[in-house]
């Protein structure tokens, strides 16, 4: 017995680092890919390079963030491009009257889709893929009719640009605000009473019914914070590319829950945190950079970046169980 | 006395799709005189087609519980196979196109099964990686060589279009399979209640595995004929056909909790949604409202089925 209990105390080195693998895999999987990308293109790892692949991930990290929250409370928004679009093209639509109303009115916007998502799937309790998959046409279908179908053009205002290209302490403005959000929801998701909530009903929702938490409205306020973080980024979204056009948009949806199930977090629901959606993110950035500087057709990239999906998916049903173990 | 009127009142709303048809007819041939006869009903059928095979395959796995998101690329890639394997005859092409079906539904079904993943996730992985493989391959449209090949759609017998004899035929298969064979049988066992399902000793996996394939197999069946109607393969096919074909079947009273349902009602789902789409070119709707009205559609569809549900669940938890 008492060797036993001694035995605990010593640390065991073998242990450590099979925990460290199960918890850390994502991580060193990119830091794998990085050497052997910075190997392969000299390019890949000069600070322009690095400075324009935070530029490229900013929206979609965003929204990673929003999918993640809808994904820990076992869910899954199929409507968050469309959303995005939606919120873009008002973005655009209204910057005749200034730039903060325009802005303003594209994160209600989100917001008001959000609550419709929420509303649907947490208070009449429908299936979310199916409401997501028609709120996704409702969306899209809104944003072809307020633009007409046709291109529209951000205005080139100080703002813009300042948010775009402008840096502080050597770093864009842009990804100060990426730090920032997940700096927020990570802490709000980690350290509050609601974050624990949210992580109870993603588990067991009928064990956090119980146990005295108002279930649908967890689930429902995950839709609207969704709806709030995308319309943040149809804000980022409209700065940063001049044209916005609806069709565009729609291939972020695919990128958001790669990226979310590249950070491991569990489409079952319950497990997952934004530090590990920021490495997924980078993980899946540094793929597509590499892609690019490569030079691999489009349609392989679509090919690839639907493989990942899939790997990861299998990845983190094989391991849900060790994971909880260590 | 009372009976009889509880009868005609359950008559009513059983057959209620039935009465929706027929007042969306009447509204049409009031609107357009031109509307009400055979061949514009036929028309419509036959427009309907491969999107009424795609919802028959989708309501068996709706009928387990599941879902499949990747019915439009199969019904892309498949045709793409048929058109690629022209050079080896009629035959060796379509039957090349609709093993891709299966192949793609057993993947699906391994996933699902074996992997344990949730079915949505699982079938939108691999409507992206055939989307992409689709993409890759062709690189877009190809026409095809055979000149039989598109009489197999666009033919007609006895003045019907071909399309619709397939329907027919897919739709009675799968009715006798679901009304009066074991394997249907057991697809609403397991879409009622999978634990019970299993402790009565039904083979839930084998049998879900197989519904899958099934309804890969008969978007394969669409995706062929697809390709026979246009001659063409284009991996760009059957974008929004996961949100039509599902909005077809919960219609037709398929729920998508599981466990009831039938293509009964789908064929009937299948056919308000061909007349509500002809009565917007009628009525002169503009292509981004259409969009906006099929998903406002199928969201009323979606929460009239989720509230029905929920009473039917709160009333077992009663009684």
């Amino acid at each position: 017995m008492n060797e036993l209990a001694e035995n605990k105390k010593i640390p065991n080195f073998g242990r450590g680092l099979k925990k460290l693998f199960y918890n850390q895999t994502i991580l060193l999987i990119l830091i794998l890919f990085v050497i052997i990308i910075s190997i392969a293109s000299p390019n890949f790892l000069r600070v322009s390079n690095i400075f324009n692949i935070v530029r490229q991930i900013t929206v979609l990290g965003i929204m990673a963030c929003g999918m993640a929250i809808v994904v820990i409370g076992k869910g899954m928004d199929l409507s968050a491009a469309s959303i995005l679009a939606l919120a873009a093209v008002v973005n655009v639509m209204l910057q005749q009257f200034g730039y903060w109303p325009a802005a303003i009115a594209g994160v209600l916007v989100g917001v008001a889709c959000g609550f419709l998502n929420g509303f649907i799937i947490g208070k009449i309790k429908a299936n979310f893929i199916i409401v997501t998959l028609g709120t996704q046409i409702l969306f899209t279908s809104l944003a072809l009719i307020i633009s007409q179908g046709r291109n529209l053009s951000s205005r080139s205002e100080k703002i813009f640009s300042y948010i775009s290209d402008e840096s502080i302490l050597g770093v864009p403005v842009i990804a100060w605000l990426l730090l920032f959000i997940m700096v927020i929801v990570g802490v709000t998701l980690q350290k509050t009473i609601s974050g624990r909530r949210l992580y109870a009903t993603g588990l067991n929702d009928k064990a956090a019914l119980v146990a005295g938490i108002n279930v649908s409205n967890v689930i429902m306020s995950t839709y609207v914070i969704n709806g709030l973080l995308i319309g943040i980024a149809s804000v980022v979204l409209c700065a940063r590319l001049p044209r916005i056009r609806v069709g565009t948009a729609a291939d972020y949806l695919f990128d958001v829950i790669t990226v979310v199930v590249l950070g491991g977090t569990s489409l079952s629901g319950g497990i997952g945190n934004i530090y590990k959606t920021a490495i997924g993110l980078l993980l899946f950035a540094v793929i597509n950079n590499a892609m690019a500087l490569l030079t691999v057709p489009f349609e392989f990239q679509q090919l690839t970046r639907g493989v990942i999906l899939i790997i990861a998916v299998l990845y983190d049903e094989f391991n849900r169980r060790k994971r909880v173990l260590y | 006395m009372k009976s009889n009127k509880q009868k005609t009142i359950n008559f009513f709303i059983d057959q209620k799709l039935l009465f929706i048809i027929i007042l969306l007819i009447i509204i049409l041939t009031v609107k357009d005189r031109s509307f009400l006869t055979l061949k514009s009903l036929i028309s419509i059928l036959d427009h309907q087609a491969i999107q009424g095979i795609l919802a028959a395959g989708m309501t068996i796995l709706l009928i387990s519980g599941s879902f499949d998101l990747s019915v439009g690329s199969v019904l892309a890639i498949s045709g793409i196979a048929t058109i690629m394997l022209q050079k080896y005859g009629m035959f060796v092409s379509v039957a090349g196109g609709l093993l891709v079906g299966i192949i793609i539904g057993s993947i699906n079904g391994l996933l699902v099964v074996k992997g344990k993943i949730n079915a949505f996730i699982a079938t939108l992985g691999t409507f992206i990686i055939f989307r992409g493989l689709g993409l890759g391959i062709t690189g877009g449209p190809i026409k095809g060589t055979i000149e039989n090949f598109p009489k197999i759609a666009q033919g007609s017998f006895l003045g019907i279009p071909n399309s619709i004899y397939f329907l027919v035929i897919v739709y009675v298969i799968v009715w006798y399979i679901l009304k009066y064979t074991k394997f249907g049988r057991n697809d609403y066992a397991i879409g009622s209640n999978i634990v019970s399902a299993k402790i009565a000793g039904i083979n839930v996996n084998l049998n879900t595995f197989f519904y899958f394939v099934a309804c890969s197999f008969a978007a394969s069946i669409a995706g062929v004929l697809l390709a026979s109607k246009v001659n063409t393969g284009n991996p760009v096919f059957g974008d929004n056909v996961p949100m039509l074909v599902i909005a077809a079947a919960v219609l037709g009273g398929t729920s998508l909790f599981g466990g009831k349902g039938g293509v009964i009602g789908t064929i009937q789902g299948v056919i308000i949604l061909g007349l509500i789409e002809r009565a917007m070119v009628i009525f002169n709707v503009d292509t981004n409202y259409q969009l906006f009205v099929r998903g406002t559609i199928l969201l009323v569809v979606i929460i009239t089925d989720a509230v029905t549900s929920n009473r039917q669940r709160k009333l077992l938890a009663i009684g």
